[in-house]
């Protein structure tokens, strides 16, 4: 995308934002909340009609949300194969459940499933396209703990299943770092810090680099590490883009990351 | 606009609100409150907790009302209640029976009348019912068209049903069409106010859903639209079914010729209470019955909801 930019009023909340996401390629996007993540996902997903700027993406573009978003009234299996126009739409669909590990519920009603199957569900249903793009929004937030851990491995084997371009909004660090390739964090409109993670996965999360980064990226979302009192003053960036100064955040570092 | 709850308090007839009251189905927000009594489920489809607590329930529920007869029974055979005001529970069986079997000149048997009566009411109902759903898909999808039509049909909705009926008297003459005409309106409005409401009130995320998975504008409507506004509909179909029969009933009573109402009109000459109540109960029969075709409906429909309320 280039330029994209989209106002609230007086507010700008994606400032000319420039982005490339090669074919394949795992991106997190990291931001404090209300920082406009969600407004650049619904950009991509053709959602919003008052942003400007150029968009080109090839093919399908498949997206999750928060909410795993399943029509009530339909059964899991049709719930997957809506929308799909092809004559074996019904084969489709129970391989794709079947991939996220749903075959048997494939008759179930949405609202008997848990949090986790139903964003098992959405994700089969985005997958079912083969698209060039997944955006996931903040897929995994609504649920605990032990079931992200599970959804996290289940969105790296579809992905190095299916290969598609996959942009992740979230505002968890430690997903973004054990599932990325590259990290960005968005701030005031822009792509304030962007940081490649080149570690094979499934990733140690007590492996040093990613501490390291880890530390770096809550010091560029502006929150201390409470372990280290002088943190921000020890880092220097990786590799940069227009990197927004510490001191603008200076003032709001003492909130924690929130929803 | 007012809510349609406060539409169905309004018209429902003292008969109807003493029937039974277990609703299988309750507004959308009263969903996470419904106790596991509040719905019932005559197929065996409820889990074995339920239909046995069900089943125990509903013989305690037919208590009171047996009592209720039964007093009545004891007050008009001791004189207490005389016959001139209220006829005993004995003398409306006998009555009913009479009126099933002898075949009275003026309206003839009971079943006969009930029938005129029930055709009357089948066709405004079916009619009002199908024009309202019409013009709410119509006016729910379409913003232009809510503010085109809308206000007309919110404006004669607050003109009162039952004293038009003079008015469609002198424009229709004294045949059956005032009759079906208001029975016509008594269904068209609240289900129209409960479709266009269901229309509007379907989550908007399955809206953008839908857009994102490339769906048709028809594909919409179809499959996200339409079965999201139903539980809402249903809602207006109950009360399209109180609303319509009342206005059947009082237009019933006014230049007729057959039908239940006539049998009322002419016991009434006659001073003959019994069958009055007789007709009234059957009236309410009417009513109870095609409630709970408008629940089995339901209980079909949303099948999906239901595993829900656990």
């Amino acid at each position: 995308m280039r330029g994209l930019t989209r106002r609230f009023g007086d507010r700008v909340v994606l400032d000319n934002l420039d982005l490339d996401i090669a074919p394949g390629e795992f991106v997190a996007m990291i931001g404090r909340s209300g920082t406009g993540k969600s407004t650049l996902l619904r950009a991509l997903a053709g959602l919003d009609a008052d942003v400007t700027g150029a968009l080109t993406v090839p093919g399908h573009v498949a997206v999750a949300f928060q909410e795993p978003r399943l029509v009530p009234w339909k059964k899991v299996l049709d719930n997957v194969t809506l929308g799909l126009r092809t004559g074996e739409a019904q084969t489709i669909a129970r391989a794709a459940l079947d991939e996220v590990g749903l075959a048997e519920r494939a008759g179930a009603w949405p609202l008997t499933l848990s949090g986790g199957e139903a964003q098992r569900a959405s994700l089969a249903r985005a997958l079912v396209r083969q698209p060039s793009l997944l955006l996931l929004d903040e897929p995994f937030s609504a649920l605990d703990a032990l079931t992200r851990i599970s959804m996290h491995r289940l969105v790296l084997r579809l992905w190095e299943q299916h290969k598609p371009a996959v942009l992740l909004v979230t505002h968890d660090v430690d997903e973004a770092l054990a599932l990325a390739d590259r990290v960005l964090v968005l701030s005031d409109g822009k792509v304030a810090h962007s940081a490649r993670v080149h570690l094979p996965r499934p990733r140690d999360r007590e492996e040093p680099s990613l501490v390291a980064l880890r530390r770096q990226l809550l010091d560029e979302l502006g929150i201390l590490d409470p372990l280290k009192p002088d943190a921000s003053a020890s880092l220097t960036s990786v590799s940069s883009d227009s990197r927004v100064s510490a001191d603008s955040q200076a003032s709001t570092h003492s909130m924690p990351l929130q929803e | 606009m007012e809510t349609p709850a406060k539409k169905g308090v309004v018209l429902s007839t003292p008969v109807a609100a003493s029937a039974r009251s277990g609703t299988g189905t309750s507004p959308p927000s009263e969903r996470d409150t419904r106790r596991t009594t509040g719905s019932r489920s005559s197929s065996g489809r409820s889990s074995g907790s339920r239909s046995r607590g069900w089943r125990y329930d509903g013989w305690l529920r037919a208590i009171s009302p047996v009592v209720l007869v039964g007093l009545w029974q004891l007050l008009s055979s001791t004189g207490v209640l005389p016959p001139s005001k209220l006829v005993s529970p004995a003398s409306v069986v006998h009555t009913a029976y009479t009126l099933i079997t002898t075949n009275n000149p003026a309206y003839g048997t009971l079943q006969y009348s009930l029938a005129i009566s029930a055709e009357r009411w089948g066709i405004g109902f079916s009619l009002g019912t199908v024009i309202a759903v019409v013009l709410a898909v119509i006016t729910g999808l379409s913003r232009v068209a809510e503010v085109a039509l809308d206000p007309v049909v919110q404006i004669l909705r607050s003109i009162p049903l039952l004293g038009i009926l003079p008015l469609f008297i002198v424009w229709f003459g004294i045949g059956e069409l005032p009759k079906d005409l208001i029975v016509l309106f008594g269904a068209l409005f609240p289900m129209y106010v409960n479709t266009f409401a269901g229309i509007r009130g379907v989550d908007p995320k399955l809206g953008e859903l839908g857009k994102v998975l490339g769906l048709s504008r028809w594909e919409l409507i179809r499959h996200i639209v339409l079965p999201g506004a139903l539980p809402q509909a249903l809602a207006g179909l109950r009360l399209g079914v109180v609303s319509s029969l009342l206005a059947l009933v009082v237009g019933e009573q006014i230049n007729a010729n057959a039908g239940l109402g006539f049998m009322i009109t002419q016991a009434e000459s006659f001073l003959q209470n019994n069958i009055i109540m007789v007709a009234l109960i059957v009236y309410a029969i009417l009513g109870l019955l095609a409630d709970w075709i408008v629940r089995v409906i339901d209980r079909k429909a949303l099948a999906w909801r239901r595993e829900f309320a656990h």
